[in-house]
């Protein structure tokens, strides 16, 4: 007791006030009543009137004693002594109000935070199964998960990031499931991550990874609550942040982000069924444009004759080479895709609609691009959103340029070497030091007895 | 730095882009080649171009044929190059059609120069043309949307299942006519006037030319010999009445037997699992009918496929491999292609049918 | 299963690999005077080096053939033998891509340039082999994973077409009478020695283990004699032998009907192309790291010891660039001693390892 209030004597209020200078919405209150009186200070704007009036003001005036006044004060729930200056400036800009009384320092919650309440998934629809969304508070969605998640080897680590922004983050992890060296190399990263402002789960996944060119999401980043359960589970790590409705997830492998949500409700063989739609869809959206232009401008003899003959047909008006139309197709469809996110819902699938139909229509009767390039064009597109998480199908949708062009410089050698480029390459990646991609279903062949054994 | 290097890379990966480039519709499809014997030169060489249109719910094929005459095949291509717009372009090439003069004195020269050009299929169909190979390639049924897809269909076995056309790519022509104890065959290919062909005969080779065709009725027997599950009917006469049967199955083997002393037997087995499908008299089919029309049936079909192969034999030709077949019974590898010479000619044909009609059509 | 599924994959590869060129080409030439009975001397004896050289290795756990051999042998003999086996290595992936750009000037693209496409095969091989071992293997595996029912599907459409001449391939049987000769067994060796990869490969699966050498007795045989037979059932005994690339040629000669793609030949193409590239990379990558450790051992992988990998990679790349200029005849003879100087260099190499075991074994039971 006695410790605490010689160190809390290195702050005055003063200073606090010097601190917060040019603080509009600071309120500096002195608060007497015939007993003694108190000294209220808070930053209005971030805290709760409700919280201020009833828990501390109404009971000063009532008690109308200022040393039973400050025991109360001192054991609210929520309540904090002050350690040292610094976090003195941490608790005022988090919602506390500083109440003076008797010469001590109390840092009393009153923090009001403005959240949306649980609402929808907006990113991630599935068709059954729950559909809340994480929320941007850290709390709800921690509550979000517990409630999902009821084993007491859950953990949770919290702390601060960001200098200015000073985000709240929490790690968690199943502490008898979890592979503590990646635990490490993650606490090691965020330990020592220096940035100003961090405002989404996105941007700390960027901050988080260590390569430097990187073409494909190394973490999940979700905002559905069971997926995050479903992940930590089986034993990966999960960060949430505060003021973001999104979790990322670590470390990954491949095949993860073409696991929706419903995977698990659907019967086995449907699951099983759409997860190979997917990857078939992941396929298509790489490969058919490239196919196209090797088809079309080096290797025409692959197809058989009747289509080759369809292809040249269409493609008799087009003025310019196969390549060309493709790119000219796949970026007037990106445009489409750009221009339907950024609409108000109500116009977005307006746009599509017109864009979509009527540009494509216009473009092969004007005899701008060929029949099957639409078909080819529109195939592309929608496969490409077959990809659950949003992350790997923009990866995706920027990779199929790079097969388009291997296969314009060297037609079908090119988009094999372009494929055995890209599995080799993925391959080769490393998610937090663990392999990203590779054929996990055989080693889990090898070991399927024991872990059976184990689980049963 | 590396990033630097990396748009480099990108850059010069773009402009090389194209230096190769030879799109779709600056080429031409060649669908076939027909090759005769020329009045000039050696050979008249004609090429089927497909002109693809933009159209594609019109129906109107659109084909080209082109015709040239020189010592050389490549040269007459070279010389054909000159005539069109675009690149010729052999990869879709898919049937090959020599005229009967030309099959009827050297098919090896040309086999040669198809198996060899690089961008020639081997899945190519080779084919003897009547009366000549341009006749044929000029051919355009009404039915056709895709130039030549008629004839790709009718000689690939894809469309139609008729039983008196055999198939021949390329690479079997090219087996058969280097195959000790094997003779090639070829269909045969008579254009009827501008839109109808008619396949139904098959060339029998030595290794170098025609030597024999067989008509219709002998290129039916033929395929049921060497083809499973021809689809066909043949006849049968009861008495007065005439009946045909559909076969569901056909399964033909033979053995030869050289053990015994005296003269090898080829002693063939032909099995039919057949429906009756048409009866030229009103009679009611009974059980006991049914066994006579199967045992009339089996006597007409050893009577001729028997006729047949002498016919062959008496040719000297070997279209079924009995040559080979004879080699891998024995082990005496340097002399049994002499042997087999001397033995050919004392050669027993044997065949044994066994036609089964088990139904007799919806109707009795 | 763990680890050593790794090394049926290597053998796999190059089993499979060893229809591209000059295996069935050497066997096919022989196919009148003893290749039958060479096929199956070779697969004894190829199973015999692979579970040798197998079990040796696996006594070394987590070690490279070079921490191996300097357990044992001065280090002067160790330099010229590295480089040596580098060299093989080395040799190894080039006829490989040698081959393949040849095969994918004849088929495939005839209108585009030699040089690009080679440059092309390059780039990416310099560029995967530069990965760590264990990528290399995750990356095999998944490749192989892709282009093994692709093979199997072009293997099982050649056996069941009804034009197969049994006939043919019945009648080489009846050759089979004859003493095996030195060359087609060289030649058929070939298809069992992708275990050989093991010498740097072994370095990342210390839990690797020799087990059901059978399997790949199995396999292998069975690998040889589709080599063998199928080409001599398109082509008869005697056509056979016109056809330079003569898998590849069968692969033209199947037709699909039922695909958007009618020949089997470009299925084939991408499987093959898929494999040689797969292929390159772990010769190369093997290559490439004996020699790499040839230098002095630094702690991490730092900005020299990536110059030092191009350096050699762009060494392996310029030979192949070189060697380009040989005709196709030429080729093949360079093909066929590199099948011989293979096959001692693995007799060598067993015989070293096995030096190097007994020196380890007496170390430890003076």
């Amino acid at each position: 007791m006695m410790a605490e209030q010689q160190k809390a004597e290195e702050i005055s209020l003063q200073w606090i006030k010097g601190q917060l200078d040019n603080f509009a919405d600071l309120e500096d209150r002195q608060l007497t009543a015939p007993a003694g009186s108190v000294k209220l200070l808070y930053v209005k704007s971030i805290t709760d009137p409700q919280i201020i009036n009833r828990s501390i003001i109404a009971p000063f005036y009532e008690m109308n004693d200022p040393a039973a006044y400050k025991e109360y004060l001192a054991h609210y729930p929520g309540s904090e002594a002050v350690k040292d200056s610094k976090q003195v400036l941490d608790l005022m800009l988090g919602g506390y109000a500083c109440v003076e009384v008797e010469q001590r320092f109390i840092f009393f919650d009153a923090l009001k935070a403005e959240t949306s309440s649980v609402s929808q998934t907006m990113t991630e629809s599935i068709t059954q199964g729950p559909s809340d969304a994480l929320t941007e508070n850290l709390a709800v969605n921690l509550n979000l998960i517990r409630r999902r998640y009821q084993s007491a080897e859950l953990k949770m680590e919290s702390m601060l990031i960001g200098n200015i922004s000073r985000t709240k983050a929490a790690i968690l992890y199943d502490d008898s499931r979890v592979n503590h060296q990646v635990l490490d190399e993650l606490r090691e990263r965020l330990s020592t991550l220096r940035v100003d402002i961090l405002q989404a789960a996105g941007e700390l996944e960027k901050y988080i990874n260590s390569d430097k060119v990187r073409i494909f999401p190394k973490t999940i980043v979700t905002e559905r609550p069971d997926r995050v359960v479903f992940n930590l589970a089986e034993g990966k790590i999960a960060v949430m942040l505060d003021t973001t409705g999104f979790a990322i997830v670590l470390p990954v492998i491949f095949n993860d982000f073409f696991v929706a949500m419903d995977d698990k409700i659907q019967l086995p063989f449907v699951g099983r069924f759409l997860k190979l739609l997917r990857i078939l869809g992941v396929a298509m959206t790489l490969w058919l444009p490239a196919l196209y232009v090797a088809f079309t401008s080096y290797n025409p003899e692959i197809v058989r004759v009747q289509i080759a003959l369809l292809i040249a047909g269409s493609r008799a008006t087009v003025p310019y080479p196969s390549f060309v139309e493709v790119l000219i197709m796949l970026v007037m469809m990106e445009f489409l895709t750009e221009a339907s996110l950024r609409l108000p819902r109500a116009i977005g699938p307006t746009a599509t609609t017109v864009g979509g139909l009527i540009l494509g229509q216009a473009a092969t009767a004007a005899g701008l691009v060929g029949n099957i390039m639409i078909i080819l064009v529109s195939v592309v597109a929608i496969s490409n959103f077959m990809i659950p998480l949003n992350m790997m199908s923009f990866s995706i949708r920027v990779l199929k340029y790079l097969f388009v062009i291997a296969a314009a410089a060297v037609g079908l050698v090119g988009v094999v070497v372009c494929l055995v480029g890209f599995t080799m390459y993925l391959c080769s990646q490393r998610s937090f030091g663990q392999p990203y991609f590779k054929m996990f279903a055989l080693d889990r062949l090898g070991s399927s007895g024991t872990q059976k054994g184990g689980r049963s | 730095m590396r990033k630097l290097l990396l748009y480099i890379g990108v850059v010069l990966l773009c402009l090389t882009t194209g230096c190769e480039y030879k799109d779709i519709d600056r080429r031409i499809f060649v669908v076939a080649i027909g090759i005769d014997s020329g009045e000039a030169e050696d050979f008249k060489v004609s090429l089927k171009l497909a002109i693809p249109q933009g159209e594609v719910t019109k129906i109107d094929e659109k084909m080209q044929i082109i015709t040239e005459e020189s010592n050389s095949i490549s040269e007459a291509l070279r010389l054909m190059k000159s005539r069109v717009e675009k690149e010729l372009d052999y990869v879709h090439c898919k049937s090959l059609i020599i005229g009967e003069g030309l099959a009827g004195r050297d098919i090896r020269h040309v086999l040669d120069w198809a198996v060899r050009r690089r961008d020639i299929q081997l899945i190519l169909n080779f084919a003897v043309g009547r009366p000549e190979a341009l006749d044929v390639l000029k051919v355009k049924p009404p039915s056709e949307r895709i130039p030549s897809n008629s004839l790709i269909m009718a000689m690939s076995g894809q469309g139609t299942e008729s039983p008196f056309i055999a198939s021949v790519y390329s690479y079997q022509l090219m087996r058969d006519v280097y195959e000790q104890g094997k003779d090639p065959i070829l269909p045969v290919i008579e254009a009827e006037g501008e839109t109808q062909f008619r396949i139904d005969k098959i060339a029998l080779l030595d290794k170098q030319k025609v030597q024999l065709v067989l008509n219709p009725e002998e290129s039916r027997l033929f395929n049921l010999l060497t083809r499973p599950d021809l689809r066909t009917n043949f006849p049968a006469r009861v008495d007065d009445s005439e009946f045909q049967y559909y076969t569901e199955s056909s399964k033909s083997a033979y053995k030869i037997i050289s053990s015994e002393p005296g003269a090898p037997v080829v002693r063939y087995k032909i099995k039919i699992n057949g429906i009756v499908e048409e009866n030229s008299t009103q009679e009611l089919i009974t059980h006991n009918l049914l066994e006579q029309i199967s045992d009339a049936g089996e006597e007409a079909l050893e009577q001729s496929v028997e006729a047949l192969l002498e016919k062959i034999k008496k040719k000297r030709l070997d279209p079924f491999g009995w040559g080979l077949r004879y080699g891998t019974r024995h082990w005496n590898n340097e002399t049994e292609a002499e042997e087999w010479a001397a033995l050919f000619p004392v050669l027993k044909l044997e065949v044994a049918a066994d036609v089964r009609i088990k139904y007799s059509g919806l109707i009795k | 299963m763990n680890q050593s599924r790794y090394v049926y994959w290597m053998f796999l590869m190059n089993s499979l690999l060893n229809i591209l060129n000059f295996v069935p080409r050497e066997l096919l030439d022989a196919r009148f005077r003893g290749a039958q009975t060479s096929i199956l001397v070779a697969a004894v004896l190829g199973t015999a080096f692979l579970s040798v050289f197998t079990i040796l290795i696996a006594k070394f756990p987590g070690k490279s053939i070079q921490d191996i051999l300097e357990t044992a042998l001065p280090k002067g003999l160790i330099i010229p033998l590295i480089i040596m086996f580098a060299s093989l290595w080395c040799v190894a992936g080039l006829i490989t891509i040698l081959s393949f750009v040849d095969i994918t000037m004849r088929f495939v693209s005839p209108d585009t340039g030699p040089g690009i496409v080679i440059i092309s095969f390059l780039v990416l091989v310099c560029f995967c082999a530069r990965m760590d071992s264990l990528s290399v293997l995750y990356g095999m595996e998944m490749l192989l994973a892709i282009i093994l029912p692709l093979i199997l599907y072009a293997i099982i459409k050649a056996l069941v077409n009804p034009d197969f001449s049994w006939d043919s391939v019945l009648q080489i049987m009846t050759y089979s009478a004859h003493a095996p000769d030195l060359k087609s067994i060289a030649a058929a060796t070939f298809s069992f020695s992708g275990y050989f990869n093991l010498a740097i490969f072994n370095r990342v699966l210390p839990k690797m283990k020799m087990k059901h050498s059978w399997v790949y007795a199995v396999n292998g045989l069975a690998v040889l004699l589709l080599t063998f037979y199928v080409p001599i059932g398109y082509f008869g005994t005697i056509g056979v032998e016109k056809h330079v690339y003569t898998w590849f040629s069968t692969a033209d000669s199947i037709r699909i009907d039922t695909f958007l793609i009618e020949r089997m030949l470009f299925i084939f193409y991408f499987a093959y192309l898929t494999l040689s590239l797969v292929s390159v990379t772990v010769h190369w990558h093997v290559g490439k790291e004996l020699l790499t450790g040839l230098f002095p051992r630094k702690q991490a992988k730092n900005r020299s010891t990536g110059w030092q990998e191009l350096a050699i990679l762009g060494m392996f790349s310029g030979i192949t660039l070189i060697l380009m200029r040989l005709d196709q005849y030429q080729l093949n003879e360079f093909g066929v001693v590199f099948l011989y100087a293979r096959w001692f260099g693995e007799l060598l190499m067993i015989m070293l390892l096995c030096y190097c075991y007994a020196v380890a074994y007496r170390r430890r039971n003076p």
